[in-house]
This record gives structure tokens, C-alpha cells and sequence, in this order.
């Protein structure tokens, strides 16, 4: 109770500090505070935009008036017999939730494994991904690209330039000989790259990516394939719609920014537009959405069906801005994400881990241990690290 | 029950008010913690309906009330990943240490957004940009550059918001008394 009341306080200080409105004795109560723990990391977490917004959101889509109904219909049930409305309501969830316990049981018992190699997080040290990627050229020819070199190249007409992390398709000769030339750009797990296609339209490709082209673009579309997670900011030309195939999945656009995540080993295909108007469809179901800005397309894998909703889109390219940006995920979809940049595997001792929930804006091009430090101090978990490699995530 | 030495029954005007103003919160932060808005509904109805099992409860403000809704929404969350824990056979302390830090890290987080909430509400658009552009880590001068106003004007705006928010709360920025029948959300 006294705790509770006592972080009722402290929301008054957050809120004085957001205004710049403490008082000298505030601002040194407020520091100490601050300095206790990880609650400078909390306060911070709190005092941002994207997560009061996301509150907000949901302040505005509660109906008090319905549930101050279910509220007064709750009491007069429960004066009848005690308790028994509430535990119907709750017994579909929980077996729901029994079900997915009992599989990931299975699983958790399959993967425990004794193991002596184990390190501390403080005694680890796991370097993020670099700009790095590998060019196949149409000949099968097989180019490594690094930031630190240079190097210019030919593909049939077109020239080539690799210069510091972006390869650049010159657009300087719009004929093409008549043979079809297909590129691929691949970065694997680790590595990020960035190109700009012979359209001028420019591509950031995210770690474990292959984006497939042909040099130039020919006929009256311009074709990428997809398979991984990559950001597109699209010239403009309403002649030639730029489309980008992943799976059963199309996005067709005219001009345009917008995200596109279609890894493999994903369930689904999620699509998150910034800017402009594209067309989702599924090939297969010939299901269809327009998307406006800040909206998000999720197509099923499975069904084939495409949900289309609104979000909030800093957190779906936050890691072309250089953060992980991740607001009330799981933690295992977290760690999912973030062990591709920084090519690891992670492990869990306890499925009910995965489900934890995970807020945070951090930094993408530092060590992991930095971001594994916050997950232990935010979460009550522990970590343990095997060759820098695995991660082993326990209570 | 007694709040702020004035009887009420669970079908009045004025506990009404009080559920209006105390619901969202509890909901939304079992919501949170649970990770399911299903949970975090019953979880918050239930804290109600709690509420009233104790017929001689007598609190001496609503902060007090609030304080024990609290309280019971959070054994209630911890008893839920008890019982799915339970099933997936793990030990429990971990657990309850778990929610019992990480509660109190979103009461901070509700009643952070609460007076935030209460502060812009009643604010001009442009008062509502400085707020936001405060929370997305923007200093004053740069405030001031992107909204092109003077810097003045944003601490103005900043001053403004937390006069207002005290006067809502009262002088003292303490706790808020039914009597007083302040719309604190």
C-alpha cells in the first residue's frame, strides 16, 4: 500500500519534469529517485511519446458506460451466488492459455540441456551486425559487398557502384540488349545493406534479406521479390507500378515509402505503410486492401487473408533509423528480431518467458550485453551466454 | 462503504463517478501485465466487485480507494500467472517477485499518463504539439523551431499545463477528495 501511494508521488514528479515545472526540492528529490535501481530506465520509458500515445488509444476505446452496466450486473449476480459470473467468463481464456502451456512444456523439457560453458552478461560481449552483403550477379558470379570497399562493376548495359554500404544501378542507359538479367542482393543474419535501384528507387534491406531485380527493369512494371524484411522508398512514375512480390503476397505501388517484413520462418507477411497508397493482394485467396499512411496489412500465411489495421509506424522502421523499437511484444518476438541483427540464438528455459511482455526504444549498433542488461533489470530474468553465441534465458 | 466520511452505496451517483474516474486505469494496466485485454477486463471488473465484499471498508479519500484497487487488481494478476504458471510446473517465487516489481513500475506508468492525460485534455492543439514533442525527447528550442513560436512561449505553454493540472488536483497537488468532486478523469 505504502509503495503504491509512494509511486502515485512520483508520477507527480514525471509529470512536473515534463513541464520543466520542479522545484529545486523536487529536482533533487526526483534525482535521487532516478539514481535508485533501474528507475532512470523506467521514467524514461514512460516518458515517451509512442507509448502515451498507444495509452491514449486505448483510454479512448474503453465505453465506461458499458461497463459501469457490467459492473452493476456483476454485483447483483454475485450478492445471488458469490463469484460465479466472473469464473465463467474467465474459463474460455484459461484453457486457451492451458493449451499453449502444455505444448510449450514439451518443447521446454526437448531443449534443456546441461551446460558448463555458461558466462554472465557482464562477462560477455556480443558486437552488432555490420554493413555487409553479397551481390549474385546474372552470370552466377558472386560479389562481396562491404562498406570499407569500393568497387564499380557491370551488369549487361547497366554500370554498378558500391560506394561506402549503398550499391547504386546507374540509371544512365535505359536500353537494355533484350536478354533478361536477374540480380540478387543477399545479407545474411548480421549484416545490413542498402541499394539504390536503377529507378532511383532506394531499398534498406534488414539482416537475414534476399531482394531479387532485373537489370534494368523491363516491360511496363518495375518487379522486386522479397524475402526477409526490407524499406522502400519508391520514385515515383505513375507508367511503370513498382511491385514487390513475398510469398503468395503482392504490394503494388506507384510512388511511395513503406515497410515490408516476409521472413521465412514467420507465420505472417506484415506490411506497414509511411507514406503514399499502395494495393495489398494475395495471389492465391485474391484478397485485397488499399493501405494509407499509418496503416498495416497482415496477411496470414495459412489462410491467405489480409487484416488491414492502424498503427503507430515508428516501431515497424525504427531499425532503418538505427533503434529496436518494440512496444508491449512478446519478449520471444523481441529477442526474435533481435538476434538476427546480432546473429545469435536464444534459448528458453521456460515457455512461459516467452510470453512476457517487452517495451523499449534501444539502440541498434551497440552491444547486445547492453540490450541483455536492460531485459534482466526490466524483466526479473536471467541471462546466461554460451560463446557469445547463445543465449539462455532462465528465472 | 466510507469514502471521505460519507456513506455510499454501490449503485450510486456517486461511487458512479468514481468508476468512471478508477476503471480505465485498473483495466488497462491488468490489460498490460496479462498481455490480453480479455484478462485485463474481468481482472478489473472483478477489483470492483471486490470492493464491496468488505461492507464496513472505510477509506478515508478516494486515493485511498484507489490505493486498495490496486492493490487488489495486482493479487489478482499475480494469482492468474500463478495459475498458468501451475500448469507449466514452475516455481512460484520467481513469479511474484516478477509482477510485484513490475506492478509497481506501471502504477507509475497509469498515474504518469493520467495527470498527462488530465493536463493536455483541456489544452490548445498547439499547447497539446509541445507535450508531445516533449515526451518524443525534443528540447525547448527545438520546440520552438519546429512549431516556429518563440521559446518563451513554450515554457509559457509548459507553466500553463502544470498550473492547470494543480489547479485540477488542488493547491496542494495532493490527494483528491470526493467531496471536492474533482473530474479526475
Amino acid at each position: 500500500m505504502e509503495d503504491i501511494n509512494k509511486q502515485i508521488n512520483h508520477s507527480k514528479l514525471l509529470v512536473g519534469k515534463v513541464f520543466d515545472s520542479l522545484t529545486n526540492e523536487q529536482k533533487e528529490v526526483f534525482q535521487e529517485w532516478e539514481q535508485q535501481g533501474n528507475n532512470k530506465e523506467i521514467a524514461d520509458d514512460i516518458l515517451n511519446a509512442y507509448s502515451f500515445k498507444e495509452w491514449q488509444e486505448k483510454l479512448n476505446a474503453i465505453d465506461t458506460t458499458e461497463e459501469w452496466a457490467s459492473f452493476l450486473e456483476n454485483m447483483e449476480s454475485d450478492s445471488e451466488k458469490p463469484g460465479k459470473v466472473l469464473r465463467l467468463k474467465t474459463i474460455k481464456w484459461m484453457s486457451a492459455a492451458a493449451a499453449v502451456l502444455v505444448v510449450g512444456f514439451a518443447v521446454f523439457t526437448f531443449f534443456k540441456i546441461t551446460n558448463s560453458n555458461l558466462k554472465s552478461v557482464e562477462d560477455s560481449s556480443i558486437a552488432p551486425g555490420t554493413t555487409h552483403a553479397e551481390l549474385v550477379l546474372s552470370t552466377g558470379e558472386v560479389v562481396d559487398l562491404q562498406q570499407s570497399q569500393d568497387s564499380k562493376m557491370q551488369e549487361g548495359s547497366v554500370a554498378l557502384e558500391n560506394i561506402k554500404g549503398v550499391l547504386q544501378y546507374n540509371s544512365g542507359s535505359s536500353k537494355h540488349d533484350g536478354e533478361i538479367k536477374t540480380n540478387t542482393l543477399k545479407v545474411p543474419r548480421g549484416g545490413e545493406y542498402q541499394i539504390v535501384l536503377s529507378d532511383g528507387t532506394k531499398v534498406w534491406l534488414n539482416s537475414d534479406t534476399e531482394l531479387t531485380y532485373t537489370v534494368p527493369f523491363i516491360g511496363s512494371e518495375r518487379r522486386v521479390a522479397l524475402e526477409g524484411e526490407a524499406y522502400f522508398d519508391v520514385t515515383p512514375n505513375k507508367e511503370l507500378p513498382f511491385i514487390v512480390t513475398s510469398g503468395n503476397q503482392e504490394v503494388q505501388v506507384l510512388g511511395t515509402e513503406f515497410n515490408v517484413s516476409a521472413y521465412r520462418g514467420d507465420n505472417m507477411i506484415t506490411t506497414t505503410l509511411v507514406e503514399g497508397k499502395v494495393q495489398v493482394s494475395d495471389n492465391v485467396s485474391n484478397d485485397k486492401e488499399y493501405l494509407l499512411p499509418n496503416e498495416q496489412s497482415v496477411l496470414n500465411k495459412q489462410s491467405d487473408n489480409i487484416n488491414k489495421k492502424r498503427v503507430d509506424v515508428y516501431p515497424y522502421i525504427a531499425w532503418k533509423e538505427g533503434r529496436f523499437v518494440f512496444n508491449n511484444v512478446t519478449l520471444e518476438e523481441f529477442l526474435d528480431k533481435v538476434s538476427r541483427w546480432y546473429d545469435v540464438e536464444v534459448f528458453y528455459d521456460d515457455d512461459s518467458l516467452r510470453k512476457l511482455s517487452f517495451t523499449g526504444d534501444l539502440p541498434r549498433y551497440s552491444d547486445m550485453t547492453s540490450i541483455l542488461k536492460i531485459v534482466e533489470a526490466e524483466m526479473s530474468v536471467h541471462i546466461d551466454i554460451e560463446d557469445n553465441k547463445k543465449i539462455y534465458v532462465h528465472e | 462503504m466510507k469514502v471521505s466520511g460519507k456513506t455510499i452505496q454501490y449503485n450510486s451517483k456517486e461511487f458512479k463517478a468514481i468508476f468512471e474516474r478508477l476503471f480505465p486505469s485498473m483495466y488497462i494496466l491488468a490489460s498490460r501485465i496479462l498481455k490480453s485485454e480479455e484478462k485485463g477486463k474481468d481482472i478489473a471488473q472483478e477489483a470492483f466487485v471486490k470492493l464491496w465484499q468488505k461492507d464496513t471498508e472505510d477509506f478515508t479519500s478516494e486515493k485511498a480507494l484507489q490505493a486498495y484497487l490496486y492493490v487488489l487488481v495486482k493479487n489478482a494478476c499475480i494469482s492468474q500467472l500463478r495459475k498458468e504458471k501451475k500448469i507449466s510446473n514452475t516455481s512460484l517465487d520467481e513469479g511474484l517477485t516478477i509482477a510485484q516489481k513490475s506492478f509497481l513500475n506501471e502504477i507509475l506508468r497509469e498515474e504518469t499518463y493520467k495527470l498527462l492525460h488530465n493536463a493536455i485534455k483541456e489544452l490548445s492543439p498547439q499547447a497539446e504539439r509541445v507535450v508531445m514533442l516533449t515526451l518524443e525527447g525534443y528540447r525547448n528550442q527545438d520546440i520552438a523551431t519546429e512549431l516556429e513560436i518563440t521559446i518563451n512561449s513554450v515554457k509559457t505553454v509548459k507553466k500553463r499545463a502544470y498550473n492547470r493540472l494543480r489547479e485540477l488536483l488542488g493547491s496542494q497537488f495532493v490527494a483528491i477528495v470526493l467531496g471536492n468532486f474533482i473530474q479526475f478523469f
